[in-house]
């Protein structure tokens, strides 16, 4: 007979999640977290576009609508992509270098809950007054008398806490990476998507700093009376262009944080459904390090009609044309990686070529604001709406749905419908391009960005309808993929470990992982340790590396596809 | 995107040229990614593909042409800013442009003042002197020249031009606020001719037989000339100027067109109709309204 | 179901061996030395046209001896941390005396804020003291959450808990007390003692 014993109740699933230090478990939340405040991000888009649907409509009133676009930009911005990029960096990283974990794991769930923590206290500004000085929030609008309202330090705050989740993440996994690597996994081994997000690390260390200094100085101006911002043009007052510097030495170094890991995702689809490995590899790690660097000497092309003079003017506008080589190489790695492939058009192949699309679309209008005159016309105009909509949106989010389709069976060990995922692919694509397409068109014809309304000049009432019906079908197309999730959660077929044949590690551990990933590990002696275990007769570290384009470095079974 | 001023028309050509170089790479790109599946698609061949690593060289190369492309455009780019934002350094503004929450307002020569729309001679560059009240603005008459920011206690300084007379859209681009969507303005450019009468005209006060009567004294019974200016020179109160009211296109911003309907409606609820404004509601009889919209429209 | 609080895999990895602490320290001190430059550069930038008393009502040699005084404990720090390792449970005195004289120098702080205050020169009172206020307060709450720490090294140490096993923790917080003695060398320079540009 067995003696009594007492036995404390397990864990509920939710208490799991809470106190969980697992990188896994913390990256399903942030994805999570990160698609709950994109559907809140997602809701204020529709209600802008609603309003802007008609001229002088009067759906909303622009005290209202003033505070859905700003909490939009923050929402989307800071609450939204930044936390689904680090939910898949979460994930992925240790599982592509071969760890059981990231470096610090208590610190990685800090850093989650105060993000969430901050992203709560953003929407409980609520209570006391939305923010409504806009996602950048210049001086001296953000300052008192002109922002009286709560909600102005709430944005601060919340952006002070979630700033600080950011860079603690960043932190671990930089030292993840620099130092839990498995055995053979030199740094010029990572997989890239690792590689990017290493980068990424780096550039958010010396960016969020900028923000945190900028968002003191408004605290301090807002609630104790300081004058770094506040007085411009009195005698002794304090400077407003100092903000837009400050904020801009963050700001255009995030639109890099929020665009390196899907780069990453989209150089591991890619390849894999190619069937073959990204082209050029050096040149696309190469490249993400130089614009590391030069991501900061960019920002004032963001204040190129402050007025700031020629010589400024000139060396920002020359640096930012600059910027746009090592990022349309990587474009021309993954056109290049399709050639010669054999393409298999699954659903997160078809989100990664849409993004190659609409991200080079946006890289071709970012082009025109390096060049100073354009920008003079363009900037603050529905233009640049336009613009860094198609590199945020068609670019990173259509990447992060790409890694959706593709990473939901590793996480979750069942595949996602292929035909609602088509599906909701051609909505998601219509949808996304009919709201922004025309947006260029407007910002031509001299229609200003951040406005509640707009008079019945000819083509703007037209054109703004057709975006905001499109706005309807985009919704439609996202709504579709969240049930798609939702439905194969539970009934999608079942995975295995490697349903896309795929060459990474993350793709060596079961589906989902065991707890601390691997038990073991195949020999890494290159870039793709699978492919090498699969072809043991024609390992990478076998092949020569450069000039493999025709003759000699063709197997016989390559020549079906010749 | 129609310009109506040699300041903005290199703007517009250099636009089209970076635009077709720019639709050029993107078809490429394009039609490289579509040819490429199209000859590539998978079609039930057994194995994989050539394992092609790179081509160092081709890099190398796209690089070049890039490079190539880029300095083009910078080149062409620097001529243009310099065709379409020429030095300021060491002339005289010839007027100021004052921007507020939520309006403009001009002072000329002369001592003439305008409200939601400024004048300017047709047929050569005429230099503003942008200053803020409040925030940041920024004035973008699109038609006519680049935008450039109004920033308090920095001293802008913008050269626009007509090519020809008319009356030319403009809006204030950076965001300031509940109603940045109507700081709107008019540039009403004229013959040189009508320019300097439209000054002289405008410098002296409105014509006597509306200053006096009923609607006169209501406006300053009720305390209006605290916020605006009627007749007296260059004291920038919190509202627009209203001295040739009368005379003028625009309501408050653009929102409306100036007519006595539209006057009335303003005056009957300035915050129904731009939600957000300065401009208090006062209690008027139907009369008082009347009074006060016949004396507005009589100051030509 | 257990929290894993040691991550290192039982294989070897790749990168270089050993705690993981100091480096993650070091990355996360990278980033303050950003924000404080950043801060500085607008203080520096922003006091040129300030109006009104500036760095001529600070009291540059009160703060000097509590400047040194903060400096010597970073000395401290370093016996400390020898003594430690030597195996000499008595450094955990060393550790506290280190926190008492980083107490002693905020308590010169709040003395020099004292007496700005009494001369109506607080954070409002021109772009010089918004500066000021900003630079030491921001170094002060470094310094105030350095203590916590410090006292939790020192009473470690006496009970005989600061183990191999906890070299790396050590080694990250002698680097971040280290740090914010070194900040304060620039800040008193740029506060106290030059006129600017």
């Amino acid at each position: 007979m067995s003696a009594v014993t007492r036995t404390a109740a397990p864990p509920s699933a939710l208490w799991k999640v809470l106190a969980s230090t697992d990188h896994k478990s913390i990256g399903l939340t942030y994805l999570g977290v990160g698609a709950l405040f994109f559907l809140l991000g997602g809701v204020e888009a529709l209600f802008m576009r609603t309003q802007l649907a008609v001229p002088n409509n009067t759906f909303l009133l622009p005290q209202t609508y003033n505070a859905v676009f700003t909490l939009h930009g923050t929402t989307m911005i800071f609450l939204a992509v930044m936390p689904m990029l680090f939910g898949f960096s979460n994930y992925l990283l240790p599982l592509q270098i071969g760890a059981r974990e990231v470096a610090f794991p208590r610190l990685n769930a800090f850093s989650l809950w105060i993000t969430v923590f901050g992203g709560l206290l953003m929407y409980l500004s609520a209570f006391v007054g939305l923010p409504n000085a806009g996602w950048f929030s210049y001086a001296p609008l953000s300052e008192r008398p002109f922002s009286m309202s709560l909600g102005q330090d709430f944005w601060a705050v919340s952006l002070l806490l979630v700033g600080v989740g950011s860079s603690l993440t960043a932190l671990n996994l930089l030292v993840t990476t620099l130092r839990y690597r498995a055995p053979g996994m030199a740094l010029r081994q990572l997989p890239l998507f690792t590689w990017m997000v290493f980068v990424n690390s780096v550039i958010i260390l010396f960016a969020i700093p900028a923000l945190n200094a900028a968002l003191l100085m408004l605290e301090v101006d807002r609630a104790l009376h300081g004058l770094f911002f506040s007085g411009a043009g009195t005698v002794g007052g304090g400077s407003a262009v100092l903000w837009q510097h400050y904020f801009w030495l963050f700001g255009h170094p995030e639109v890099y944080i929020m665009i390196l890991p899907a780069w990453g995702i989209i150089s591991e689809v890619i390849p894999t459904f190619s069937r073959k490995p990204i082209f050029g590899y050096d040149f696309v790690a190469g490249s993400t390090v130089a614009i590391a660097f030069l991501s900061f000497a960019v920002y004032a092309h963001h204040m190129f009609a402050v007025g700031l003079g020629w010589p400024v003017n000139l060396a920002f506008s020359a640096s930012t044309m600059i910027i746009a080589i090592p990022t349309g190489i990587k474009v021309f790695n993954w056109v290049a990686t399709l050639w010669k492939g054999s393409i298999r058009l699954t659903v997160p192949m078809m989100y990664a070529i849409a993004f190659l699309v609409q991200f080079t679309l946006g890289g071709v209008s970012g082009v025109s604001f390096a060049a100073l005159p354009l920008d003079w016309e363009t900037t603050d105009s529905y233009y640049v709406v336009a613009h860094f909509h198609y590199v945020l949106m068609g670019g990173t989010l259509f990447a992060l749905l790409s890694g959706l389709h593709f990473y939901f069976p590793k996480m979750v060990g069942r595949m996602m419908s292929d035909t609602l995922g088509k599906v909701s692919f051609w909505f998601t694509v219509l949808g996304f391009n009919g709201v922004f397409l025309v947006q260029h068109a407007l910002g031509f014809m001299g229609m200003p960005r951040r406005v509640y309304t707009y008079p019945d000049l000819p083509g703007w009432g037209a054109l703004n309808l057709i975006s905001s019906l499109s706005a309807g079908v985009l919704a439609l197309g996202l709504t579709l993929t969240l049930w798609n999730i939702v439905r194969s959660w539970r009934h999608g077929q079942i995975a295995g470990d490697n349903p896309w044949r795929a060459w990474t590690l993350e793709w060596w551990a079961s589906s989902p992982p065991a707890e601390h990933n691997f038990t073991a590990l195949p020999p890494i002696r290159s870039r793709r340790p699978l492919w090498d275990l699969y072809h043991p007769d024609d390992a990478d570290y076998n092949r020569p590396r450069r000039h493999d384009k025709e003759n000699g470095a063709i197997r016989p079974e390559e020549s079906d596809h010749a | 995107m129609s310009p109506a001023s040699p300041l903005a028309a290199p703007i517009t050509t250099l636009m089209w040229v970076t635009l077709a170089l720019g639709l050029l790479v993107f078809l490429v790109v394009v039609g490289a990614i579509f040819l490429f599946i199209r000859r590539h698609l998978h079609r039930g061949a057994q194995g994989e593909p050539p394992q092609v690593f790179g081509n160092a060289p081709d890099e190398l190369w796209w690089m070049g042409a890039a490079v190539v492309v880029l300095a083009v455009i910078f080149t062409l780019s620097v001529r243009v800013a310099a065709q379409s934002s020429p030095s300021t350094e060491g002339q005289t503004p010839e007027l100021t442009v004052t921007a507020r929450q939520w309006f403009w307002q001009a002072s000329y020569p002369g001592g003439a003042v305008s409200a939601n729309e400024i004048h300017i001679p047709a047929g050569r560059r005429v230099l503003i002197a942008l200053e803020s009240g409040d925030v940041i603005h920024d004035f973008w008459a699109y038609r006519l020249g680049r935008k450039l920011d109004v920033i308090p206690g920095q001293h802008n300084r913008l050269w626009i031009e007509a090519s020809t007379p008319g009356v030319y859209q403009g809006a204030c681009a950076e965001y300031c606020g509940t109603q940045h969507a109507w700081m709107r303005f008019v540039v009403v450019a004229q013959t040189p001719a009508d320019y300097r009468n439209w000054l002289a005209r405008t410098a002296r006060p409105a014509e006597e037989s509306a200053q006096s009567g009923a609607g006169a004294r209501l406006f300053t019974r009720l305390g209006c000339p605290v916020c605006h200016a009627v007749g007296a020179s260059s004291a920038q109160k919190v509202g627009p100027d209203l001295t040739h009211f009368g005379s003028r296109r625009l309501i408050a911003g653009g929102v409306l067109s100036n007519t006595p309907q539209h006057l009335r409606r303003w005056l009957t609820d300035p915050d129904r109709v731009k939600p957000g404004t300065r401009m208090p509601q006062y209690p008027l009889t139907n009369a008082e309204l009347t009074e006060l919209t016949t004396y507005l429209e009589a100051l030509k | 179901m257990t929290v894993q609080a040691d991550p290192r895999p039982p294989y070897p990895t790749r990168g270089v061996a050993g705690p993981t602490n100091p480096l993650g320290m070091a990355v996360f001190l990278a980033t303050d030395v950003v924000t404080f430059t950043l801060l500085l550069v607008a203080h520096v930038y922003l006091r040129r046209t300030s109006v009104g008393p500036g760095q001529g009502a600070l009291s540059v040699g009160q703060e000097l001896w509590f400047s040194l005084l903060l400096w010597a404990s970073s000395g401290m720090l370093v016996l400390a941390d020898r003594l430690s390792r030597g195996g000499n449970r008595q450094a955990g005195w060393l550790y506290l005396l280190t926190a008492l004289m980083g107490a002693g120098f905020l308590a010169g702080q709040g003395l020099e804020y004292a007496h700005l205050a009494s001369q109506g020169l607080a954070v409002d009172r021109n772009l010089f003291f918004t500066g000021f206020y900003t630079l030491t307060g921001l170094h002060g709450l470094h310094i105030l959450a350095g203590l916590p720490m410090l006292v939790a090294l020192g009473t470690l140490a006496l009970r005989g808990g600061l183990t191999a096993k906890r070299a790396g923790a050590q080694a990250a917080l002698s680097l971040y007390w280290h740090f914010v003695d070194a900040v304060w060398v620039v800040l008193f320079l740029v506060l106290y003692l030059w006129k600017g540009p």
